[in-house]
């Protein structure tokens, strides 16, 4: 029994020597969170528009189609929370930033610091850890993380050995935002999210517990915005199922009061809705709720036309 | 819950969870072996229930098999045993190459598998075919990954299980197929539904109805699903021709013995066997029987060879753990290695292959996913 166990210690040590060094590795690969920092640490005095939020705004609003300098700083799935916490952190970094866009989608309270779920748990998991280690934003419930260790927390982004060798993660891709496509290449197309959000016919209390501290956030930066003469602007993004009248008028409606709600302390605050907008069709989405490359395009052309131009009186 | 909502009777996740605890089709089986081998004298009844609910709940193979047999398991717990270093080290060897098999292979392969067959109406032949062959891995990984490991976490506390995987997608037709592949529910269909129907001791159209009937039970084992059914239907009509032949013993050696490749002959036996049990496995992950027809219609219908297909880095894994495991057919699992001639006799390279396959699992494994026999 002693041999066997002084053998399992023996293997322990020497894996946990191997994970060291991938730990190490893994910290040379520029990630989501880091090239971020980088850009609002030696940048941020160039950024007018901050465009904050989760995947929709990600993947769905192209710097590259906006005339002032803008910065996409969305992460997908990022939680109303981070999106306050990098405003509110990184402000005086932008002395010259005039326009903060922020999404709100229909099931905004799935957005919540505290969403569990199988996927969510594992990519939870990896925010907490990634936005306290590079952006110091501690996780919104619970202890800090002892062990900032991407090679744990990172399995959900793909096999971590690849990512090495190759040199490559979503990382890099970070400040590309030019559509679903592009990000993550050939992925089955079609409306495979359309069934996966559960529809609130019934407001639960977990529902009601995510809303309100959405809500909450989004209430925040809408001040923030107000106090600092920040326009701010809230975009519903145009979304598939609205044209095959899959939701229902009480998720829509529930969203409509959280924006009345959000905007009630910035009476300069904006909200746009493009859901329903007809401009956009399937051929432009990645799936119900993501646009692809050429939605992303079409989309920031129209938000930069109509909204960002329009309203600055070019 | 279906049946029982149409019955009159509510009930929810929580209350199904409750009175349908995981595992339960795996020891309900366990429990039965017992009393129907006391019944029949096999065994004595034993008078210590701690060794019988030990025997019943036996926690490395409670959720997921290997299903025992009261005759195997149950002594074992009723003598007294050592602690055997030889034992327990091929007991973690074992549970590292389950650990493999699950993390690095089943994992990797369901990313790709669960995008392609939620979406199949949008995906092109090859992408279909491609993740119908990684569904036939990622089962294989999955389901005997965590039967290694079971096997492998019974072996340090001195218990052996049987065996329940005997690589069977290197079986040369379908009957030595399921004398491979979840050995420990084949055989238990065998010995108490088979045999006792009359087994093949019979007229050949007796032969026959047993035959498909433990198919099909079989197939309904797993879940109140026609897939399900189907899937044991399908497999009891590749299996009739050759029981009805008499041929269904004809592959009971070990494959390519003595040699290090098959010969041309059993190459080809192999292929078509995985092939037809490829499409067994489409109907089997299909929501229901008109997916998996359009799906496999589809896959034959729009097939356009090329390169251009998801789920390379899982069909490259994959075939690495066939190599290995065709290196290794002869013995009891992939990392049975020790003893072994060439370079791997030397103890610090073995070590060396330990340790990367245990990095492997660390640094090659896809998001994780609950084992899918979880729910049966």
């Amino acid at each position: 029994m002693v041999k066997f166990l002084r053998k399992i210690f023996l293997f322990g040590m020497i894996v946990l020597a191997c994970m060291f060094f991938l730990e190490l590795a893994l910290m040379d690969i520029p990630n989501e969170y880091s090239l971020k920092l980088e850009k609002l640490e030696n940048q941020g005095s160039e950024i007018k528009t901050l465009i904050l939020g989760h995947s929709q705004a990600f993947h769905g609003l192209n710097p590259a189609f906006m005339e002032d300098s803008t910065f996409n700083c969305a992460t997908p799935w990022q939680a109303s929370y981070y999106d306050y916490e990098i405003l509110s952190r990184y402000l005086e970094l932008m002395p010259n930033i005039k326009t903060v866009i922020w999404p709100i989608m229909t099931n905004f309270y799935d957005l919540s610091g505290n969403i569990s779920g199988y996927f969510t748990f594992n990519y939870n998991n990896y925010v907490k850890c990634m936005a306290d280690k590079y952006l110091g934003i501690p996780p919104l419930s619970g202890n800090k993380y002892i062990f900032k260790s991407e090679l744990i927390w990172s399995n959900w982004k793909g096999a971590v050995i690849p990512r090495i060798i190759l040199n490559r993660g979503k990382g890099e891709a970070a400040l590309h935002c030019n559509g679903y496509y592009a990000q993550y290449g050939k992925l089955p197309s079609g409306r495979n999210n359309a069934n996966n959000i559960e529809e609130p016919e019934k407001i639960s209390d977990d529902i009601k517990v995510g809303a309100l501290e959405v809500i909450d956030f989004g209430k925040k930066i809408s001040k923030l915005c107000c106090d600092n003469d920040i326009r701010f602007i809230i975009l519903t993004f145009p979304n598939l199922n609205y044209h095959d009248e899959d939701l229902s008028n009480n998720r829509t409606s529930y969203m409509y009061r959280a924006v009345e709600e959000i905007l009630s302390v910035n009476p300069n605050g904006e909200y746009y809705d493009y859901s329903k907008d007809n401009r956009f069709i399937e051929d432009d989405f990645f799936d119900a709720g993501h646009l692809n490359d050429s939605g992303a395009t079409k989309f920031s052309r129209i938000i930069e036309e109509e909204v960002l131009r329009k309203t600055m009186g070019n | 819950m279906a049946l029982a909502n149409t019955a009159g009777i509510y009930l929810d996740d929580i209350t199904l969870d409750l009175v349908l605890p995981v595992g339960i089709s795996f020891y309900t089986f366990q429990a039965l072996s017992y009393s129907i081998d006391v019944y029949k004298g096999k065994i004595n009844a034993t008078h210590d229930i701690v060794a019988f609910f030990a025997y019943i709940s036996f926690f490395p193979q409670l959720v997921a098999g290997p299903i025992e047999r009261a005759t195997n398991l149950l002594p074992q717990f009723l003598r007294e045993r050592k602690f055997n270093y030889g034992t327990a080290v091929d007991g973690m060897r074992q549970i590292l190459w389950g650990l493999f098999k699950k993390m690095v292979i089943a994992d990797n392969c369901a990313s790709v598998v669960n995008g392609v067959f939620e979406n199949y109406q949008y995906e092109g032949g090859m992408s279909l075919l491609v993740a119908a062959v990684l569904f036939s891995f990622q089962i294989y990984g999955d389901f005997s990954g965590y039967s290694d490991m079971a096997i492998g976490t019974a072996k340090l506390f001195g218990i052996k299980l049987m065996r329940n995987f005997k690589v069977p997608y290197f079986s040369r037709d379908i009957a030595e197929f399921w004398r491979r592949w979840h050995i420990s529910l084949t055989t238990w269909f065998r010995d108490y539904i088979y045999i006792p129907l009359g087994g093949s001791r019979c007229k050949k159209s007796k032969v026959a109805r047993n035959t498909a009937t433990i198919f099909v039970v079989s197939g309904l084992w797993h879940g109140a699903n026609w897939t399900f059914i189907a899937w044991g239907a399908y497999h009891a009509v590749l299996f009739l021709p050759l029981i009805i032949t008499g041929k269904n013993r004809k592959y009971t050696g070990e494959i390519a013995e003595n040699r290090k490749l098959p010969s041309a002959r059993e190459a080809a036996m192999i292929f078509m066997t995985f092939i037809l049990v490829m499409i067994g496995w489409i109907v089997f992950r299909s929501v229901n029987i008109m997916d998996a027809w359009h799906y496999i219609l589809r896959m034959l219908t729009d097939f356009h060879f090329t390169f251009d297909f998801p789920g390379k880095f899982a069909l490259a894994l994959s075939i690495m753990m066939l190599i290995v495991e065709w290196m290794t057919r002869n013995r009891v699992h992939g990392l049975d290695i020790k003893g072994t001639e060439g370079i791997l006799k030397f103890a610090p390279v073995r070590w060396s292959v330990y340790v990367v396959v245990f990095m492997m699992c660390i640094g090659l494994t896809g998001s994780a996913n609950p084992f899918i026999y979880f729910q049966f």
